[in-house]
């Protein structure tokens, strides 16, 4: 991801749109993909996406240059999708039960990156938003601690704690998908 | 360390490669000593490391960024409209009969403006018009109070 340059900021902020099609064209797959990560569905991503860049576009002359443009877009970006998440009632996470072991077998999709994304997507689907967000930052998007803390608005053992419990988690998951997967 | 520290490390610091030199070397001196805790952390590598490495980035849908262009034009318009409105309201308000007709002028042809030229194509041409309609409507306005803000101004057009 190249920074964007401060004078594009400015000029953004001042109402140019080309200035902030250059943020809007650095930003919108991190955006996109943390908003179809967290939904599950392109529909909910998009829209989530689009309200995001319109709260950047509405608040760019506020931004203070104290945080990193990219550390403020990534506040915006989780806290709309936490929030779009909660009011379409999907922020209780799926209990085991409901998951089933079933859908964990179900029929494979079609391409081995499917195949990937499903799987990803079935293993992320039962954690709670929390640990699901400090998942997808830390193993899809590769952001620190650090980074993920700041985004987040946590401390660094928060960050820790959150990803311990998604793991442990995951890995007692695990232990009971195993002999349906082969 | 004990098994368990070992284990907290290796679902969060080890994993991630967070951890110093120092440390990474005392965790794996403990897990070419204990089985259990070397089982765990293959285990843990692959369920929670390798498929997350493979997953392919996902990309925001070509169409997305004129429907955002769209709904920032729309959201100007329909303010650009309710400002317009609270100043003609305001003017009226003010009892002030010649301010507000100028005001009342001023208005009906940035209304007019806002709706005839929506497009972006011709954007820079009816800003220029606009920022004119509306320069001509603040000053109007300065005498009779309405509480046009530069704020508000600067909202729009800086
Ligand atoms: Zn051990």
């Amino acid at each position: 991801m190249k920074p964007v340059a401060l004078e594009t900021i400015t000029k953004a902020a001042q109402g140019d749109l080309y200035a902030f099609e250059e943020i809007y064209r650095t930003f919108c797959n991190f955006v996109y993909s943390i908003s179809w990560r967290m939904s599950g569905n392109n529909e909910d991503a998009e829209e989530i996406t689009q309200d995001v860049f319109l709260k950047v576009h509405k608040s760019l002359k506020n931004f203070e240059r104290r945080s990193s443009l990219k550390t403020w877009i990534y506040r915006i970006t989780i806290n709309t999708t936490i929030n779009y998440q909660k009011r379409k009632h999907l922020k209780t996470p799926v209990s085991l039960d409901e998951v089933g072991i079933e859908k964990f077998a179900s029929p494979l999709p079609s391409s081995p990156d499917e195949e990937i994304q499903d799987r990803v997507n079935k293993l992320l689907s039962v954690l709670n938003d929390d640990q699901k967000i400090c998942m997808i930052l830390r193993n899809i998007e590769g952001l620190s601690y650090e980074e993920i803390a700041q985004s987040l608005k946590i401390n660094i053992n928060t960050v820790r704690t959150r990803l311990k419990r998604a793991r442990e988690k995951l890995l007692s998951l695990r232990k009971e998908v195993v002999p349906y997967e082969v | 360390m004990k098994c368990k520290q070992i284990k907290e490390l290796v679902l969060t610091d080890y994993l991630d490669d967070q951890v110093s030199k120092e440390q990474k070397q005392s965790i794996e001196e403990h897990l070419t000593q204990c089985t259990a805790c070397r089982e765990f952390a293959a285990e843990a590598k692959e369920v929670l490391k390798n498929p997350f490495e493979s997953v392919q980035p996902i990309k925001a849908p070509d169409h997305l960024w004129n429907k955002i262009e769209g709904a920032i034009e729309k959201h100007r318009q329909e303010s650009l409209i309710q400002k317009a409105w609270d100043a003609l309201s305001g003017t009226f308000a003010a009892h002030k009969p010649v301010f507000a007709l100028s005001t009342v002028a001023a208005t009906i042809l940035l209304l007019v403006a806002v709706v005839k030229i929506p497009a972006w194509q011709t954007q820079t041409a009816a800003n220029d018009y606009l920022n004119e309609q509306f320069e001509y409507l603040v000053y109007s306005d300065d005498q009779t109070d309405v509480g046009l803000s530069d704020t508000w101004v600067d909202e729009y057009f800086l």
